[in-house]
């Protein structure tokens, strides 16, 4: 790394560099796929309270 | 920062590119799969909007109607209908007295109920039922039913001879 004054021709150096920028990548991949199931599952939990709540109004109309 | 290319190579800059999309999107899938189950969430959901089905079809059924509220005569022969005479489900091809019987007793009684009927609604009460009511298949039914409730009968009958045991 320039920044550390490392040597980039060095193969430890090279690899390192590689992976340091392979695995923040992945992280930025696993956090944006984590957001979109999340909010996938934010909309149905709101769906099924809904429903639920629907259900429970039908139920004690039912009853009485 | 980072010298990714020291030796100046042509090639270097989509071989690296390659690299990161896959490491991006292995990240993806990981992050995607690894959140709450969605097929579990919907489950949950289909089974919710099933029970709300089946409990507004019981609520119509128990629900008393003051006819002398209904002004449209037809409704109201229809309700009257519906009451007093249950049809007879049985000529439905796949229905036999135990689901016309289990039918009856979720809310169905004639045929324009069971036209009406959704079929997601059907293999619901058929699973809740038992293994041994799982294996029909009620797709054709509604529209089995839809001919019997518009008294096309002959129409109906050619049908079932295509149909196997009420499959298409």
């Amino acid at each position: 790394m320039i920044l550390l004054a490392l040597n980039p021709l060095s193969k430890g150096v090279a690899i390192s560099e590689m992976l340091i920028l392979l695995l923040a990548i992945a992280f930025i991949g696993f956090l944006l796929g984590r957001w979109v199931i999340n909010t996938q599952n934010v909309s149905l939990k709101k769906q099924m309270t809904e429903t639920a709540n629907e259900l429970n109004s039908c139920q004690k109309q039912k009853n009485s | 920062m980072f010298e990714l290319n020291p030796l100046l190579h042509e090639n270097a800059w989509w071989q690296h590119l390659i690299m990161f999309v896959g490491a991006g999107v292995l990240g993806y899938i990981i992050g995607y799969r690894s959140g709450e189950s969605k097929s579990f969430l919907q489950n949950q959901l289909s089974n919710l909007h099933s029970q709300l089905e089946s409990c507004k079809a019981s609520l119509v059924k128990s629900t008393p109607i003051n006819t002398s509220t209904i002004s449209i005569p037809t409704i109201t022969n229809t309700y009257n209908t519906m009451v007093e005479k249950p049809d007879d489900l049985k000529k439905i091809e796949g229905i036999g007295p135990k689901i016309e019987e289990l039918l009856n007793q979720n809310g169905i009684l004639t045929f324009v109920q069971l036209s009406q009927a959704s079929t997601h609604l059907l293999k619901q009460v058929l699973q809740e039922a038992g293994p041994r009511f799982q294996m029909h298949d009620p797709s054709t039914w509604p529209r089995q039913a839809e001919l019997a409730s518009a008294g096309k009968w002959q129409e109906l009958e050619d049908w079932q001879d295509i149909l196997n045991k009420g499959k298409e």
